[in-house]
């Protein structure tokens, strides 16, 4: 169940296939060393999509659920971020694109809310907080990729996607947490490529800093909205990659060793979404002795054991 | 004295025969019925672990069943089932069947029931075909559903009917499939709803 549910379709299928495409890039494969990759933004949504397809199989047309649009909306993003990154490599055109996708995004999001539960003011408090959160995490995202380009910015969002991964599956929904999961097999994948290969792979890079804005955006508000995510995991999710510029911004940093600002920023940004992960591990926790393994004792009933439990007296 | 024992039993008599009667009378013409929550049930089961089957109800049921017994294809059914009502007597599963895992219940807070078409299988036994709308998916399938009785509510005096469905659905075809394997794609349903005239 481990490797068929999780391990295969939520990390290892979307690792090759981010990594096949972040080494997909043409002047990569022609040996150029020095220009930064472009694909880093398909790399990091072939992961996302990949596990989506993998977990939850192929979105239908027209969308029904939240994460089916999300699905949609990242492939768009993506596709987007790449034609247009090949005129505009530092990718600022991009984000002139990517605003309707916020709307979008932000419709998907809040349609059942506003039809079903909640007021006209309320709708447009929402709305309106939905909205600032997601283009500050796009803002500052792509601030992190073009300041701290290289190495550090995907280590600061392989740290950001895997404390969200744990909070979601925790706290909100095993599913989203999955699919957060896929980002960081994903960003990970792009590292090994970088390291192996010794070229300048960045995923997901400027081009990818919308599609990952989207995609994170997406999911902790789906579990905010949807499922039982404190909010300390979306404010965490959204104010981490400003929470690792401010610690960039630190004087004694400026000149630092490029590792002691990796560690830096990597850090600021685990601190700023831990107390999420936290609360959501708490409540994850308190629920565990009712739901599922705690009630059980397999030792007494002596039919096998649930996945996962730890014998009593070992635990 | 005695006039009135004897008046008095043969009101009670003559009562009692009207009650009988219309226990076993079925509704003479096509009647919109109300369905009663309180004496229906949506309860499913789910295969756990290739072990057990764990059963699971939806609490909050509403509708309506339009039934004339001499003419039944005329009528239809509508029913609908608050998601954030289910209940398997475990409130952290509970909690988790509401998330986006499976059912989605914020997202999706109505599962409904829309007949299109109703035949007759065998006496008393009919094939209602409808749009299922479940998970935001909408599909159309075939409830082989029983009628299992008509008659007078003994208070309210009010027609009554009840039937009964018994089906598997796939709750992959209705893009549930969070963990399709150890929790069996093949859901198990009985409808079971007793609805009177207001």
């Amino acid at each position: 169940m481990l490797l068929d549910q999780i391990v295969l379709p939520g990390i290892v299928y979307p690792a090759l296939v981010a990594g096949l495409l972040a080494i997909a890039d043409p002047a990569l494969l022609q040996g150029d060393r020095r220009r930064p990759s472009r694909t880093g933004a398909l790399a990091l949504a072939g992961g996302y999509l990949t596990a989506h397809v993998g977990l939850s199989g192929w979105p239908t047309l027209p969308p029904a659920e939240t994460s089916e649009w999300l699905f949609w909306l990242v492939l768009g993003t993506a596709v987007l971020s790449t034609l247009l990154g090949l005129r505009d490599p530092d990718g600022r055109a991009v984000w002139i694109a990517w605003v309707p996708l916020v709307a979008v995004l932000l419709w998907t999001l809040t349609r059942p809310l506003v039809r079903y539960r909640w007021s006209v003011p309320q709708s447009a408090a929402w709305l309106v907080v939905i909205a600032i959160s997601v283009l500050v995490l796009g803002w500052t995202l792509h601030r992190l990729a073009r300041q701290a380009p290289a190495v550090v910015s995907p280590v600061v969002l392989l740290a950001l996607f895997t404390t969200v991964a744990a909070t979601l599956g925790l706290g909100a929904s095993a599913r989203l947490g999955q699919l957060a999961g896929a980002l960081t097999a994903s960003v990970a994948a792009g590292l090994v490529a970088r390291a192996v290969l010794r070229r300048p792979i960045e995923v997901p890079g400027r081009l990818g800093a919308p599609v990952a804005a989207l995609a994170i955006g997406g999911l902790v508000w789906s579990g905010y909205l949807y499922a039982e995510l404190p909010a300390a995991g979306v404010a965490g999710a959204c104010l981490a990659p400003a929470a690792a510029l401010g610690a960039l911004a630190l004087r004694p940093l400026a000149n630092a060793r490029p590792w002691t600002r990796v560690v830096a920023a990597t850090l600021a940004a685990t601190v700023v979404t831990l107390p999420g992960a936290i609360l959501a591990g708490q409540a994850a926790r308190a629920a565990a002795d009712e739901y599922e393994y705690g009630a059980l004792q397999p030792e007494a009933a002596g039919y096998g054991r649930c996945p996962g439990q730890v014998p009593r007296a070992a635990a | 004295m005695i006039s009135f024992s004897k008046s008095l039993r043969a009101a009670i008599l003559g009562a009692l025969a009207v009650g009988l009667l219309a226990t076993v009378t079925a509704p003479a013409s096509a009647e919109t019925f109300q369905i009663d929550a309180v004496h229906s049930a949506v309860l499913f089961r789910v295969g756990h672990f290739n072990t057990s089957k764990v059963w699971g109800r939806f609490n909050d049921i509403s509708g309506t069943v339009v039934f004339d017994p001499a003419s039944p294809a005329a009528g239809s059914v509508k029913l609908e089932i608050k998601t954030e009502s289910v209940d398997t007597h475990s409130e952290n599963r509970d909690r988790h069947l509401k998330s986006p895992d499976f059912f989605n219940a914020v997202e999706f807070p109505v599962i409904s029931f829309e007949s299109t078409k109703i035949e007759v299988a065998s006496e008393h036994k009919y094939n209602v075909t409808g749009v299922l709308n479940l998970h935001g998916v909408k599909k159309t399938i075939t409830l082989p559903v029983e009628h299992t009785g008509s008659g007078k509510h003994p208070r309210s005096g009010k027609e009554i009917v009840g039937f009964e469905a018994r089906l598997t659905v796939k709750r992959s075809d209705f893009g549930m499939n969070f963990m399709v394997g150890p929790v069996t794609d093949e859901v198990d349903l009985i409808i079971a709803v007793e609805a009177g005239v207001n």
